[in-house]
Formats: C-alpha cells, structure tokens, sequence
C-alpha cells in the first residue's frame, strides 16, 4: 500500500466519524443540547471541514511520474515487529489468567529471543533482576497491586 | 501422575477447612473505590492501624480502584471470591445511584454488609461576600431570581441532597455540576456562583478561615467542629443528608468469617485510638451495625429511584 | 520566625526525611504509572507516627522529586513518567538519538530546578496574594486555559507535519476526550458499555501506548536506540557545557509554570505546553524544535517544576488543592490540624515556613542527583534493543495497568500504540494529538459550566476582564505562525508558478 492510499484511507475514516459524531448529538439530553452538545457538534463539523479539505489537497495533488510513489512502510524489520506486537497482546491476555509473575517470566525470555539476543546468562539474569525488582519497590515498598491471576 | 492429581485434589479438599480454622492466614485486601490519599483511603489506612490491634497477626493492604463514581470498585468487590481475603468499602449515594441508573453489575445483595464506619454530612455554603445568611434568605433569594448551585457530578450524594432541598423547599436551583470537591471550593471561595452543596469536611477550614460561610448543616444535630452553624431543622426545614462510608464483603462469605469481620469492625469503631485518630484528621465517625447499614442503604436506594424517575440521568 | 524554621529544619531527622522524600520521589516519578500521589498516600498514615513536620518534609520532597523524575525516562527512552513531561520526551528523545542524552539530562535537572526554585520563592514571598487572584480565575477562564494550551497545535505544524494534517490530529484527541461521561448531564456517551470508559479514556496509558510501546515497536529494526553514528559522542559524554540559549527558555518557562500551577486544575501538563510553545514562538533556532531542541527541554521542565510552588500557593492558603498530589499533602496538614488560612502563616507559621525552605534543599537534592547520575542514566541509551526492548515493554504495560488497576487500560494502550504508528508514517502529529486528548475534558466542562453560570449567554466569555486578557494572549500566541505559514505557501506558490 502507498502512502498516499493510506492517507485517503484515513482521511475518509475520519470523515465518517466526524459526520457520525454531528449526528449523534441529536440524542443528547434536552438539556445539554446548548452546552455540551453544541461542543461535540462544533467538534465534529471542524473535524469534518478539515478532513474534506484535507482530502482535496490530497487527491489534487498530482502523482510526479519521476518518483514512484512512497511506499507505506510500517517496520523495518516486519517479523520482529509483528512478533513483538502479537507477544504483546498475548502477554496481556495472559495477565488476567496467569497473573503477573508468571505471564513475566515467559514473556521476557521469549521477547529477548525473539529481538535476536542470544546469550542465555544475560537473559536469565535480567529477567530474574527486573521481576526481583518489580517485586521489591513495587509490590513491597509501594504497595502497588499487580495483576492477579484469577486461576490459582 | 495420578498421585500427583491425587494430591492436588486432597490439598484443594483440605485447605479452604484449614484456612478457615486459622481465618485470617494470608493479607486481607481492602478494595477502596476512590483515588489515593481522598477521604475513604484514609478511613481504610485508619482502620488498617486500629484492627491490627486486635487481630495482630493480620495484614491487610490497601486497592485503590478509582473511577467512575465508585463503580468499578464497587463491581470489583461484588466479583471477587468470597473467602474473606477482599473485603471493601463502599459509599453513599453512589453505590445506590449506580443501581437506580441501571449502570452497575451488582446489586446490594451482592454484598454482606459489615457496617458503617464514617460519614460527612452535608452542608449548604455560599461565598463570603454574598448577603445570604441562613436558609430563609436563600429561598427567598432563589424564588426571586435563578440561583446558580454547585453539585459535585451528577447523582452524588450533593446532588441528591439538592434534589432533596428543592423537593422540600419548592425552589429550583441552577444545578452546575463540577468534578470533584476542589472545583466547588474554588468557585464559592471566587464568588463564581450562589450557592453550593457539599460536604462537610470540604469547607470547614475554610469557613472557620471566614473564606466561605456555612449556612446549614443537612444533619439530625450540630457539629462538635463547628457548634456555630445551625442545622436545617432548626431553621425549619427538615433535609437531612449524610454521605455514609461503611465496609463490606462480597456475598457469600462463610458465617464464620463474616461474624468475625462484623466483629472487628465494631471493636475498631469503639477504639480510642481509631477515635482520636478520626478526630484529628476531621473524619466524623457514624457506627452502624451491618443489619442497620443494610436498611439505611435500602431506604437510600428508594429515596434516590424517586430522584431518577422524576429527572433521570 | 523564618529564623526559628531554618533551625527546625537544619536538624540530622529533618534533613534526612527531605532527603528520603526526594530520592523516592525522582525514583516513584520515572517510572511511568507510578504517581507521586500513590507515594504521598502511602505515607500519609506514616506521618501519625512521626512528627508533623518530618512527616510534611517527607511528602514535600516526594512532590519535588517526582515532578523532575517523570523527565528521565522520557528523555532516554521516549517513555514519559509523567503527563507533565510529554514535551520533554518530544525534545529530547531526539537528542537522545543523536548520542546528546547525557548532556538533555543535564538541561533537564538545571531547568528543573530552576523552575522548581523559582516557583518556592514566588510562594515563600507572596503566596497570599496571588491566591487570591487564582481565585478570580472561572469556568470561562479555564476554557480559554484550554484553548490557549491547545494554541500549541498550531506549533506543532512544521515541514513533516502539515498544519491541516496538525490541527485534524489535534481534533481527534478532542474527540476521543469526550469518550465517557458527560460533565453536565451525567449521561454516558460512546463508552459500548466498557465500565473502564466511563470516566473516559484515561490518557496516562494512551500515553504509554503512542509514545513508549510504539517506540519500542519501532525500534525492533535496530540495534540500539542511539544512532550508529553518534554512539562515540554518547560515550565521550563527560564534562559538556550546557548549550547556550538556554538561560532564556528556563526564565520563561518558570514564569509561566508558577501563573498556570497556581490555578487549582490540571497545572502541570498545560505548564509544560504553554512554555514550550512560547519558548518555540520566541526561539532563535526554531527549526532546532521537534528535532531534538535544549532549549525545548528547558522550557518544559521549567514550566512543570513551576508548577510545584505554584499549585502549594491555593493549597497552604486557601485550602484548594491544585491537583491531586497537592490535594495528599492537605490532608496530611489536616491530620495534624493545621487548618489552611492566614494562620497557616502566623500561628503555625514555623511548620509552614520550614516546609517552604525544605523544598529549597529537596530541588538542591534532586540537582546534585541528577547532575552526578546523568552519565550513568544516559548509558540506559546503550542498551542493545534486544534486552532494553522487552524491559521497556514489561514496565510499560505495568505502568498502563497500575494507573487505575485494569486490564482495559492496558488494552487500549496497546491499540494506541499501533494506531501511533500508523498515524506518524501518514504525517499526522501525536503531539497535537495528545494536546487534544489531555485538554479536551478541561475544555469541554469549563465551556458548558461556563454557559450554565452565563445563564445560556455566551457574553460570559467576553466581558469578564481575565477571560479577555487570555483572548489577547492567545491571539498574539497564534499571530506569529500564521503570518509565517501564509509567507510560506506564498512563496510555495510563487515556486510553482516559476517552474
């Protein structure tokens, strides 16, 4: 996908919201319908105004032939990119279930192995040093509650 | 293999008997609906200090799961397991208005109720600088022109109150709702509007600092703080309102357990540390037993359903 | 009496609390979730047990160390501790990346104390009467707050990001600000029934997402976060000079940080905004901004660390928090019966001025700290991508979850992290985004409560005399870049047709 796809792309993704945002205010309470409403009203026809406008510019511009068009490029290095992310996710999912520690331990080896590092000491040691730390200053000094599993 | 499977059941069989026997064996988690360092974490950290008195070997630790009026502290409570390692606070109006507003996955029967700890009544304050006196003049000021009044948010405890004061009074307020307590502070101190409900404990500096002034307070008698400032009653319009902070368990919990969290609580609402240590951090004491809370929240809950029905939200 | 403080406070207890207070307080505020709040509440029945006023010194120098410790992270790693350093990590990430992240540290901490400094003289000298022109300020004043903090959109417009694509960014944040509750009638609106959105997206794990998550994302196509060809001058870091033209950047921004922290209200983010922009507006080089800028750096941290004098000015006098950790610390003075007011200043005025002075020596301590750690932190730059990344992560999403305790909050800092990505390769700007996102709730209630006080009328936003010099302030604000935006297109057009 080019860039300039993606912008248009985004761009009308936006416009639908806009317009749907000014509809919705209809709904809103009688009462507020000169307060709050008139902001997300002004809200959304602004957005709208500037998106259309945004869009013209967009597709007036003309294509230079010299240049072919910009390629959209999210990651350099997509494998890396897109595991990360989906470990993420994943990580996430897990911590409701798993709870912190455990979800932790798993994903700081995996993730390391995944960016590429290879010795099995550094990532055994600094896995083990940030939980130790995690644990420490955060759940004993600070007594911030971590997420808790809900399976044990 | 089997063994193992063996044993784990055998251990999961054994250890709720084991671990009511020695009730409490691991820390008691206080869920606290609101933010850091407000009002009802405090009355939690206070209690903390005055429960381990009596039960020492006890460790408690403080959640604070802010947001939302209350709600998801509230609704976190109602879900967690009913084995007596969470328990929570809970506290006017909010935990009845987000059962009226249909908005909560809980209702008060999703709760067994161990009783009331604090409350902050409410009071009616105008800015310094403003020619009201008592109630006579603001109703007679409010009839004559719209009032502006400030609410902290919609379906709070200052809201409800002013609904009360409305439906009692015949007058109609210009209802500003702010978020939070410091906003309505500002503005009465600024002179931005006519009139504010809120809590007691918000404005007594300043109205003792002559900053703001206090014109009634929505209680059955005066308060010890502040013995000058005279009830509703007294100026003959009966509204009373408190906003309540009370503790509760998730629904469930075996009788042996809650007997001896109702237990504490009592104990710790009677200790002369707990009360001297309310005293000085202006936190007014309300004990109530769990069956008398439990009536007081019923008869809240139809109270503000009328509120809502009339002017929902 | 201040005689009397000075002795109160020069003694081996005191001395040590400010100390404790203000490491814990730099170490509570690089870490992004971790709030001074949550410090100061967890000593607040500490301080039962302690004297009053060690208890009071303790909480003080969290308030200071933590406000300068949100810019740490920020600057090295692009993962701002605190809303308030936003604008930091805009500026100095890039210096980072150019192998400068020692020498953006240093800027920092000496901005930082500056503004910090500066802000506890203001309250030391004339505290009561300021209060009470921060008391003038009304819902309509708070709009043109907002509006003025949001004028910073149109700076965030430069060769990259056009000013259509900027200000469309910045109405986006405004839009996913209304997500939630609306202030005035209590109904709930676009929340799909989620319970964590109807207070609104919070913004601290949205944070998170589009500048931490999504940089670490980014960052899995290289080997380290400094560029190849700086790591040399990352390593020959010793004994740099601070950059000249700074000096000016840290005035203003101490200024401004102490007017806007004395408004009760979400001081310190616009603090750190509305300097940036007028030091961007008032700059010599510009174009150094967004790019890696000290001068950037200096206006922010100077504008954040204003703040904190600024906001104890309402709070010591007149009982009105300015924000939440100044709201902690009033409940410890309660506690001890220290009523807010003029007696604050007479009756008890030993406590209180030993107070004031000891946040004199918790900014001496956090200078000292960060001037000798800074080559040590700007090593974290080093870091191969391959251990830093996962760790970044881990400390993320445990920053997205303990802001509010919730799973959800983590969710959507994931789904910002992405959508930053996507929205930066297109030429959309995630400052203004946010700008949008943390100013929009401000906005919107102090329109709509403006216009209930007003009685309907919207004359309330033209006739009071504060709301009118915030007019003036913010058109002349947006005067400068207008004019250089029109001479731009101009001469783009005159290119055009030439060619």
């Amino acid at each position: 996908m080019s860039r300039r796809v993606a912008e248009v792309l985004l761009l009308s993704g936006f416009l639908v919201l806009a317009v749907l945002l000014f509809r919705s205010t209809a709904s809103y309470p009688e009462s507020v319908q000169g307060s709050t409403a008139m902001y997300v009203r002004f809200l959304g026809a602004a957005l709208g105004l500037l998106c259309t406008l945004e869009l013209i510019f967009t597709l007036k511009k003309r294509r230079d032939d010299d240049n072919p068009p910009e390629k959209m490029n999210i990651a350099v290095n997509p494998v890396r990119f897109w595991g990360l992310f989906l470990l993420l996710v994943i990580y996430c999912a897990a911590l409701s279930t798993l709870g912190f520690y455990l979800t932790s331990i798993l994903f700081l080896p995996v993730s390391m192995v995944l960016l590429g590092a290879r010795k099995p000491l550094t990532i055994v040691l600094t896995s083990g040093g940030v939980l130790l730390f995690v644990y420490f200053i955060f759940a004993r000094l600070l007594e911030v509650s971590l997420p808790m599993g809900t399976l044990f | 293999m089997r063994k193992i499977l063996l044993l784990a059941m055998a251990m999961a069989l054994f250890f709720p008997l084991n671990a009511m026997a020695a009730y409490p064996e691991k820390p008691i988690t206080i869920i606290v609906p609101s933010k850091a360092g407000g009002s009802t974490d405090t009355s939690a950290r206070l209690f903390i200090k005055a429960a381990k008195k009596y039960w020492p070997k006890a460790e408690f630790v403080v959640k604070d799961v802010s947001g939302s009026g209350g709600l998801k502290g509230f609704e976190e409570i109602a879900r967690a397991k009913p084995d007596g390692y969470t328990i929570g606070m809970v506290f006017t109006t909010q935990i009845v208005a987000h059962i009226v507003s249909k908005r909560a996955h809980y209702a008060l029967d999703s709760f067994h109720i161990i009783g009331n700890a604090m409350q902050d009544p409410l009071i009616v304050a105008v800015p310094e600088k403003s020619p009201i006196k008592n109630l006579d003049d603001l109703i007679k000021t409010a009839k004559a022109k719209s009032m502006t009044a400030a609410v902290n948010g919609i379906g709070s405890d200052d809201f409800v109150a002013a609904k009360k004061f409305e439906q009692q009074t015949g007058v109609k307020f210009n209802l500003l709702p702010t978020k939070g307590s410091t906003e309505q502070k500002a503005m009465i101190l600024g002179g931005h509007i006519d009139a504010s409900f809120m809590n007691l404990s918000q404005l007594q500096a300043q109205h003792k600092a002559g900053k703001a002034r206090i014109i009634a307070i929505l209680a059955d008698k005066r308060s010890e703080i502040l013995p000058d400032v005279k009830t509703a009653a007294e100026q003959g319009y009966p509204v009373s309102m408190t906003a309540t902070r009370g503790f509760v368990a998730p629904a469930g919990i075996s009788k042996d357990i809650a007997a001896k969290l109702d237990d504490l609580l009592q104990k710790v609402n009677k200790d002369p540390g707990f009360i001297a240590d309310t005293d000085k951090g202006v936190l007014f004491r309300l004990p109530m037993t769990g069956p008398e809370y439990l009536a007081y929240l019923k008869k809240l809950q139809a109270e503000t359903q009328k509120f809502y029905d009339q002017n929902p939200w | 009496m201040i005689l009397q403080a000075l002795h109160a406070l020069f003694t081996p207890v005191s001395l040590f609390a400010v100390f404790i207070g203000t490491t814990s307080g730099v170490i509570v505020g690089g870490m992004p979730g971790l709030t001074a709040t949550m410090a100061v509440a967890l000593l607040i029945p500490v301080t039962f047990a302690l004297e009053p006023l060690t208890g009071l010194l303790l909480m003080g120098g969290v308030y200071c160390g933590a406000m300068y410790g949100g810019s740490i992270p920020a600057i090295l790693l692009r993962t701002p501790g605190t809303p308030a350093a936003v604008a930091t990590a805009i500026e100095g990430y890039p210096m980072t990346q150019q192998g400068k992240g020692g020498l953006a540290l240093k800027v920092s901490v000496v901005a930082s104390f500056t503004g910090g400094t500066f802000s506890t003289l203001i309250l030391l000298m004339i505290a009561p009467a300021l209060a009470t022109f921060a008391l003038t300020f009304g819902p309509p004043e708070y709009f043109l707050l907002a509006l003025l903090g949001l004028a910073g959109i149109v700076s965030m417009a430069d060769d990259e990001n056009r000013l259509i694509k900027a200000l469309i960014s910045g109405f986006i944040g405004l839009v996913l600000a209304v997500v939630g509750t609306d202030p005035i009638s209590g109904m709930l609106r676009y929340t799909m029934g989620v319970t964590d959105l109807f207070d609104g997206i919070a913004f601290m794990p949205a944070l998170i997402g589009m500048f931490s998550l999504s940089q670490m994302l980014e960052l899995t196509g290289t080997k380290q976060v400094v560029d190849e060809a700086a790591i040399e001058t990352t390593k020959k870091f010793k004994r740099e000079p601070l950059p000249k033209g700074i000096s000016k950047p840290i005035w203003l921004g101490s200024l401004i940080g102490t007017v806007i922290g004395i408004l009760p209200g979400e001081g310190a983010t616009i603090a750190a905004f509305v300097s940036y922009n007028v030091a961007r507006r008032r700059s010599k080089n510009p174009q150094l901004f967004g790019k890696g800028s000290p001068e950037g750096i200096a206006a922010a941290e100077a504008g954040n660390n204003g703040c904190v004098g600024g906001s104890l000015v309402p709070t010591l006098t007149l009982g009105i928090p300015g924000n939440s950790v100044a709201a902690a610390l009033l409940g410890g003075l309660l506690i001890h019966g220290l009523v807010p007011g003029p007696e604050l200043f007479t009756t008890y005025g030993v406590m209180t001025y030993a107070f004031i002075l000891s946040l004199f020596i918790a900014n001496v301590i956090f200078l000292l700290l960060g001037l000798f750690m800074a080559p040590y932190f700007a090593r974290i730059s080093m870091t191969p991508t391959n251990m830093l990344i996962p760790v970044v992560c881990l400390f993320s999403v445990l920053g997205a979850y303990a802001m509010n305790n919730s799973i959800t909050d983590v969710f959507i800092s994931l789904l910002f992290g992405l959508a930053a990505i996507i929205l930066q390769k297109t030429g959309f700007s995630l400052g203004a985004l946010i700008l949008g996102l943390i100013l929009g709730p401000i906005a919107e209630t102090g329109f709509a409560q403006a216009l209930i006080i007003g009685h309907g009328s919207y004359s309330i936003f033209f006739t009071r005399p504060q709301a009118l010099a915030l007019w003036v302030i913010i058109i002349l604000l947006l005067i400068t870049p207008m004019i250089q935006i029109y001479r731009q297109s101009k001469q783009e057009q005159k290119e055009q047709t030439n060619g």
